[in-house]
């Protein structure tokens, strides 16, 4: 395998999305143009266009390098601790972790990387993820599912996924785009702008406010593109590093079995932990549940990924269950998330239901096994201090909060082993949230804003 | 104009002998980093080894002869190892460091299969680690050899493709490094016997 050859594909590939996202800057200042003509009706000499189209450019390419420069804090051991993951050593006691260890060792010898940074993400769900700039500050966290569910050929398959996403340079080149999207979006905000101090200035009044919504609108569909361009780039990168982890390990069973267990265990590849959404990417499967599937979903179909790997498979999952001593360990608490899966051969994916209240019922990871894990997806704290003790079981549009209370008050509060680095990384998600830094609109739901469909900024963080 | 055309011409052929000169080496590196690679983990092997034996001498009482093959094959590939150190890719050396690895490999599966016998042995804790451990050497020794072997296709392919290879010899770049091969190669390339 000449790994040279394979980064240098990746890079070509790179600037090609460059160029692409150039063109759609252009396309956009175009339209500007054309529409400053519409809505103010008056025709600006070449000199007012050329200074108008330059602004806009150094507008959305300052936005761009601004957010880069925000994400590039985000180095591989940051990322991970954001999430609640912990280190593994090699000097660790628990067998399942010494096992992760020498598996990462074995693969950085394949891969011919350094050994990057081992984390253990406390979560029931199989996934796994790379984090960092390049093979010099990589970091590897894989969840307590993944290192319970898995024999050691598949968690080896998982493991060299992951190296290739480090090889490939994939978090860096996903980290650009992130920085790009938000660019496209300062239209947006410009717009906004715009239109809200258009009723300030009586003259041309309406001709603002109508291209503050025009400017609006651009700046959203050009995000929308540059949301579809990463998610494709993203799903593309997955299949290379499918094909990749393939040849470190010189068998295709490993990652393909790995991708099959996701596929039947109940809990699946998504993620308990909050602040997944912007790293979905660099994950082995869907770490989120929201658009998991079409244009813009950051991983292909599973399916497709098992056919790729393994032509003849039949087309069904096998039921994953956790081994009997570790479900003898907290028989009642695991008992909903280790049910096998539905009579039908296995092939239910987790419903929407199962995972809505995945959702809510997700809380601050705590340090503990797979079946703590599960528990503590179980009990709900009451939305707010003396709400009705029904109030979880409801749907998600019934739990919306009464006027006058505040959410972020009415949660319970973090486990303490993670209270110092969820905080701050709440804080980094807020302070990199465009929307919310430039006018918090009350009242509105956080998950209904564009930036976060398009898996711009990280996941609402508890 | 016809004055540069010779001048020139020469010029080319020198950069491109200084590259042809710069690649070899670079690959050559990269061969010798890839089978320090292996000499470090087939190390690793070796030291696991004693401990291996330590702990299952307590409960494989009646199996000495087992445990004994399994040292001497160890001490006869660690001997071949501090040779094969001192010249890597040397076609004769590999394959007698192949060999004895082999050797090594086979003492070992047979001790894995008698410690099979023994329920004790094998759910004792320190027993589990050492295995995992094994599993683990053994995988990096595969892995290793793995790029070992890339890096010596890559020299190989260089050096005998046209034109470098016009030149390889001139720069001292005469022989082919060898890869490591399957000992038991006749036992694979045999066909495989079915009787009924």
């Amino acid at each position: 395998m000449d790994v040279f050859a394979l980064q240098d594909r990746a890079r070509r590939s790179s600037r090609l999305l460059v160029a692409l996202y150039l063109l759609l800057v252009v396309a956009l200042i175009a339209a500007v143009d054309q529409l400053l003509r519409l809505a103010i009706g008056v025709e600006p000499g070449p000199a007012l266009r050329g200074a108008i189209a330059g602004g806009l450019a150094l507008l959305i390419l300052g936005g761009s390098l601004w957010r880069l420069q925000q994400l590039r804090r985000w180095g591989g051991a940051g990322v991970l601790t954001a999430l609640g993951a912990r280190r593994v050593t090699a000097a660790d006691p628990d067998p399942l972790l010494k096992r992760l260890h020498n598996v990462v060792e074995e693969m950085a010898i394949a891969a011919g990387l350094p050994v990057p940074a081992v984390y253990l993400i406390d979560d029931s769900a199989i996934n796994a993820l790379a984090a960092g700039f390049g093979p010099q500050d990589a970091a590897i966290g894989v969840t307590r599912g993944a290192l319970e569910l898995l024999d050691r050929d598949e968690l080896q398959g998982v493991v060299a996924h992951e190296f290739a996403h480090i090889l490939n340079g994939d978090m860096r080149l996903n980290l650009r785009l992130i920085g790009l999207q938000h660019g496209l979006l300062m239209l947006q905000l410009l717009g906004r702008h715009l239109a809200l101090a258009a009723p300030r200035a009586r003259r041309q009044a309406a001709g603002l406010y109508a291209l503050g919504f025009a400017l609006q609108t651009l700046g959203l569909l050009g995000a929308i593109a540059g949301g579809l361009l990463r998610a494709a780039v993203s799903r593309q990168r997955e299949f290379l590093a499918d094909a990749a982890a393939v040849q470190f390990t010189r068998q295709p069973q490993g990652i393909a079995g790995a991708l099959k267990k996701i596929g039947g265990w109940v809990v699946g590849s998504r993620l308990g932990v909050p602040g997944a959404q912007a790293l979905a990417h660099c994950f082995i499967a869907e770490a989120v549940g929201r658009l998991s599937s079409g244009l813009l979903a950051t991983h292909p179909p599973l399916s497709r990924r098992i056919r790729r790997l393994d032509p003849h498979w039949d087309g069904r999952y096998p039921s994953v269950q956790r081994e009997p001593r570790r479900a003898a360990a907290a028989p009642a608490a695991g008992r909903r998330h280790a049910a096998p899966p539905a009579p039908g051969g296995g092939r239910r994916r987790p419903g929407r239901r199962r995972l809505r209240r995945r959702a809510s019922g997700r809380g601050a990871p705590t340090a503990g096994g797979l079946a703590r894990n599960v528990a503590r997806r179980r009990p709900r704290p009451p939305r707010r201090p003396g709400g009705d003790p029904g109030a979880g079981r409801r749907s998600r549009r019934r739990r919306r909060r009464p006027a006058g209370t505040r959410r972020r008050h009415a949660r319970a509060p973090p486990a303490p082993a993670l209270a110092g680095s969820l905080p701050a990384y709440a804080a980094r998600c807020r302070a990199g949230n465009p929307g919310r830094a430039a006018r918090p609109r009350r009242g509105t739901d956080p998950r209904r804003r564009p930036h976060r469909a398009l898996g711009m900024g990280p996941a609402p963080a508890r | 104009m016809s004055d540069w055309i010779v001048p020139g011409l020469l010029a080319a052929l020198a950069v491109y002998l200084v590259y042809v000169y710069n690649h070899l080496v670079t690959l050559k590196n990269r061969y010798r980093n890839a089978f320090a690679q292996i000499d470090v983990q087939l190390k690793r092997r070796h030291d696991l080894i004693p401990n291996l034996i330590e702990t299952a001498k307590a409960y494989l009482k009646h199996e000495r002869e087992t445990l004994e093959r399994v040292t001497e094959a160890r001490n006869a590939a660690a001997a071949q190892l501090r040779r094969a150190e001192g010249n890597p890719g040397a076609a004769a050396v590999m394959a007698e460091l192949a060999g004895a690895e082999a050797a090594l490999g086979e003492a070992l599966g047979r001790f894995q299969v008698v410690v099979e016998a023994y329920p004790e042995l094998k759910a004792d804790q320190n027993m589990r680690q050492l295995f995992e451990e094994l599993t683990s050497t053994e995988n990096r020794i595969a892995f290793a050899r793995q790029a070992y072997n890339d890096a010596v296709m890559l020299f190989n392919t260089f050096r005998q493709s046209f034109p470098p290879v016009l030149f390889a010899g001139l720069f001292g770049f005469r022989e082919d490094a060898a890869p490591l091969e399957f000992a038991d190669r006749e036992a694979i390339q045999a066909a495989p016997q079915v009787r009924f």
